[in-house]
């Protein structure tokens, strides 16, 4: 069935406003292991997600077929749906023409290069790495990924968006060894264009990061001043992101609740959500409901400035979307576009300046797990190395960094000049943490 | 089956003959088609009904030591054809091997659904209604309950020119309670889930409003917790969900995805003590109707209970097709995916220790100071340093050889060469807890399971400063 038909059938099934979220995916995967291509995997992915109105309920299915009795089958559901909600929430189907933003939508160009091209560029990835280091003993992920998109929303109050994307992701990791004791690092790059993986960046990355935690000791218990390198902060801000949303705020599950425009973290924290970042892979000019999208800071010199909206949220609350409505499977959740945080002025080597003894933060594990995000809490499995007096000193592991999200985030002394020269989703800078307990030994 | 009826074998044979004519060893059609449906009550009203209608097809050809794979959604047996030539171009060479004649095996049905929907919805309703209500008045601190009723109903066919030619459905269906306790200043969130791989018929036998209120209940104890201070001590890990430890800390390490390549602690280890000889444990896909069970795998496999450890020695890994032949070891019907948008391969069903010889009582009387680890989180490894982590949702203080204080926040880290070694007493109430495990091939239903344990000496972390005494 063609998206018209699909609308007609809906609204002649009785659907007043209906809407259509449709998702088609190529990804190419290349793995090479011990000199061989491992394995090749094509996938072609396609999913429409249909929402609508019926008896001012909002229904939502999905499917991956465009076959009439698939699409009667969904349809039938949706309706059905409707019948047994018994929540009050309104929602409703975004129809106003508006101008969105201008965005240039540049596309990938892996597909012009050959499958034999992007092969020989993981097996010499592979076979360099090894070379570099007698110590790195197996390079157990070498993969490549290009991956080619096209989000398509279709509603009966005449809008008809189209969005597309590509990326290429190229991620490596090996296994080093010393005295039976073992490490793995990683390193990736995305990138637009197949051509600017950077070989000798990522050998170079992988091979410091293995070899650095190789024979880790251990920590003991207490209480340290803690760097948090770039990509751990990343992690740990992306993992609580959801405090933010609009959605967490509607289902009581955020700290932040009846907090706008309350100071919330230190004066030095300012997160921008930005939708038309220059170095994102990822430019939206409209959210997943159509709704356009813009620049906002989240939270501006510590202060907190609002929620991330849906059209349902923004409803709920009384106030206007943000345009950050975006799908989840099939529901939407208020979520960032492209957020990052304000970066500061020091290099890594004078966030160490003036620590007598601390710890550097550059790995963190279980962060599905090891965080209560209602509660604001983590206790997470981490890794990293000793600072002693101002300086980087030796490895350690299997230690647990625990902490508050806001004790934490107003507890910055220092903000590194680390922000990462392309931002995609989350990309926040290196941090100085006053305190933060330290279990180990 | 009838979805699956227009693939006749003939029909099956020409596939897989086409995907052969390049020189592959093997070749494997997946399909599959069903739906998956979450219903959501926040506050004891429906907050929402999602429905999502999944079918699609993936075609591998194995050659020496490659495998090409492409998942596609439309599998008409136009396109099936289409996809097969297309794969089968990546290869060179000319066609080598026969298909082998399709031969259907008898399948011991360890899933049996018999109720998986209402007609109407309304039980589907009445469990969640019944949850929410027992939740909400469990205590006046609890401020929000959001629970959820997933359905994943799956039709399988999956035939390769190894001759197998296998159909099986799937129901996996499960319950979460998700509390929110607050006392105006701060907050914390408990959730725990019950499901089997069955329908609705499972919830005759479970007192849902009990367990709901026992998820309440413990989201106000720990909201008033200390959190916990951190340090090497001994660890009692309770039975049930409290088996992730072996998820985590060994059987990953066991899964031919990681030995295979040598990215695994356990590689080489077979016979060889890994565990305290007080130490069992199986990975069974035949209990019946446990959420982690599987009438036969995803490659056509039937389950079968594999004894992991035995005394104390590695017995088997968990082995897949593929990696059967790299690694000559026996297939152990482990072959799992999300679906056929992800590259099949070994992963756990329902794994857990198997019995010992204390009671519960004598373990904590045995235990001077230390954790109880009452309820457990999720967690992860990286299978080939053996390092990792787990949460402890609901924890105690053992002083004395009593249970005492409650403690919130604890983490447990540790590498799974050590823990393994240092379990020192096992109790007699195995039981299993219910996770999604999410790993290369996508996120599955396993089981995880233990008797309480205890570990002789763990890193548990925790936020909390100076002493727990």
């Amino acid at each position: 069935m063609t998206y018209q038909e699909i609308i007609n059938l809906g609204l002649k099934k009785g659907i007043s406003e209906i809407e259509l979220y449709a998702k088609t995916s190529t990804d190419k995967t290349l793995k090479v292991f011990n000199g061989n291509l491992e394995s090749y995997n094509a996938k072609e992915i396609y999913s429409l997600s249909i929402r609508g109105l019926y008896n001012d309920k909002m229904g939502y299915a999905s499917c991956e077929s465009l076959d009439e009795s698939v699409i009667n089958e969904a349809l039938d559901k949706l309706i059905t749906s409707c019948g047994l909600l018994t929540s009050t929430e309104v929602e409703e189907i975004f129809g106003e023409i508006v101008e969105y933003e201008k965005i240039e939508e540049a596309l990938s160009d892996a597909s012009e290069y050959p499958l034999s091209e992007k092969i020989d560029l993981l097996k010499t990835l592979e076979a360099e790495t090894l070379k570099a280091d007698p110590r790195i003993v197996k390079i157990g992920y070498c993969q490549y990924v290009e991956t080619l998109g096209k989000v398509e929303i279709i509603n009966s109050k005449g809008i008809n968006l189209v969005r597309n994307y590509s990326y290429v992701v190229v991620v490596l990791g090996a296994l080093g060894m010393q005295d039976g004791l073992t490490n793995v690092g990683y390193a990736h790059q995305i990138e637009l264009s197949f051509k600017d993986i950077n070989k000798d960046k990522l050998i170079k990355e992988v091979v410091e990061k293995t070899l650095s935690g190789l024979g880790a000791g251990s920590v003991a218990t207490g209480e340290y001043p803690v760097i948090l390198d770039q990509e751990v902060a990343t992690d740990l801000v992306q993992a609580f992101s959801s405090l933010f949303s609009g959605y967490a705020a509607m289902k009581n599950m955020t700290m932040l609740n009846g907090k706008k425009g309350e100071k919330v973290f230190g004066e030095n924290i300012t997160l921008v959500d930005d939708p038309f970042c220059e170095s994102s892979l990822i430019k939206v000019a409209f959210d997943d409901e159509a709704y356009p999208c813009k620049k906002r800071n989240v939270v501006e010199n510590g202060v907190f400035t609002g929620f991330y909206h849906s059209l349902k949220t923004a409803k709920y609350f009384n106030e206007t979307p943000t345009g950050n409505g975006f799908r989840n499977g099939n529901q939407v959740i208020p979520s960032p576009t492209n957020l990052y945080m304000l970066p500061g002025e020091y290099s890594q080597e004078q966030l160490f300046d003036g620590i007598k003894e601390g710890i550097l933060v550059t790995d963190v594990a279980g962060l599905h797990a090891g965080l209560n995000v209602v509660a604001g809490t983590f206790n997470l499995q981490s890794s990293g190395y000793m600072i002693r007096d101002g300086k980087k000193a030796e490895p350690i592991t299997l230690f647990v960094v625990s902490g508050n999200f806001f004790d934490m985030l107003n507890n910055v002394e220092k903000i590194g000049n680390d922000l990462p020269e392309k931002i995609n989703d989350v990309a926040i800078p290196s941090l100085l943490v006053k305190g933060l307990m330290i279990s180990g030994k | 089956m009838k979805e699956f009826d227009f693939i006749t074998k003939e029909k099956a044979l020409e596939i897989l003959e086409i995907a052969l004519s390049t020189g592959g060893d093997f070749a494997e059609v997946f399909m599959e088609n069903g739906s998956s449906e979450a219903f959501e009550m926040t506050l004891g009203k429906v907050s929402q009904i999602s429905y999502r209608n999944v079918s699609g097809a993936a075609i591998r050809i194995i050659k020496g030591n490659t495998e090409v794979n492409t998942s596609l959604t439309d599998y008409s047996y136009e396109n099936l054809k289409n996809a097969a030539k297309v794969l089968a171009e990546s290869f060179d060479g000319v066609k080598t091997t026969d298909v082998l004649e399709f031969v259907s095996k008898e399948v011991e049905t360890v899933c049996n659904p018999t109720r998986v929907s209402s007609s109407d919805a309304s039980e589907e309703i009445l469990l969640l209604t019944k949850a929410s209500s027992a939740a909400m008045s469990a205590h006046e601190e609890i401020k929000q309950v959001i629970c959820g009723l997933t359905r994943k109903l799956q039709n399988i066919f999956v035939f390769a020119s190894d001759g197998t030619y296998q159909k099986d459905y799937r129901c996996n269906m499960r319950l979460s309670v998700n509390c929110i306790a607050s006392d105006g200043v701060s907050m914390h969130s408990i959730g725990k889930t019950s499901g089997k791989a069955i329908g609705l018929e499972q919830y005759d036998t479970v007192d849902v409003e009990e367990f709901a209120r026992g998820v309440a209940l413990d989201a106000v104890e720990m909201l008033h917790a200390d959190p916990m201070v951190g340090g090497e001590m001994p660890v009692v890990i309770n039975n049930g969900f409290g088996g992730v430890i072996l998820h985590e800390a060994c059987v990953h390490g066991l899964e031919a995805t990681s030995v295979a390549k040598g990215m695994s602690v356990f590689c080489g280890k077979l016979g060889e003590k890994i565990a305290s000889d007080i130490v069992n444990a199986v990975d069974d896909g035949t209990n019946l109707n446990a959420w982690g069970s599987i009438n036969v795998d995803d490659e056509g496999t039937p389950s079968k209970c594999n004894v992991l450890i035995e005394n104390g020695i590695l017995k088997s890994y968990l082995v897949d097709k593929r990696n059967s032949k790299v690694m000559n070891h026996p297939i152990t019907g482990n072959s799992r995916r999300e679906s056929y948008k992800y590259q099949t391969t070994s992963r756990m069903t329902n794994t857990y220790f198997l019995n010992g010889k204390s009671t519960f009582d004598e373990i904590i009387a045995n235990t001077k100071y230390g954790l109880f680890a009452k309820e457990m989180g999720g967690g992860s490894v990286n299978p080939a340093t053996g390092e990792f982590n787990f949460a402890v949702n609901v924890g105690y203080l053992i002083e004395d050889g009593k249970i005492t204080k409650p403690v919130k926040g604890a983490t447990l880290v540790g590498s799974g060469r050590d823990v393994l070694l240092r379990i020192d007493m096992i109790g007699d109430n195995l039981s299993c807890g219910h996770g999604m495990c999410g790993s290369m091939s996508g996120s599955i239903p396993t089981n995880v399971g233990q008797p309480t344990i205890r570990v002789s000496s763990m890193t548990v972390g925790g936020s909390g400063k100076g002493g727990n005494k």
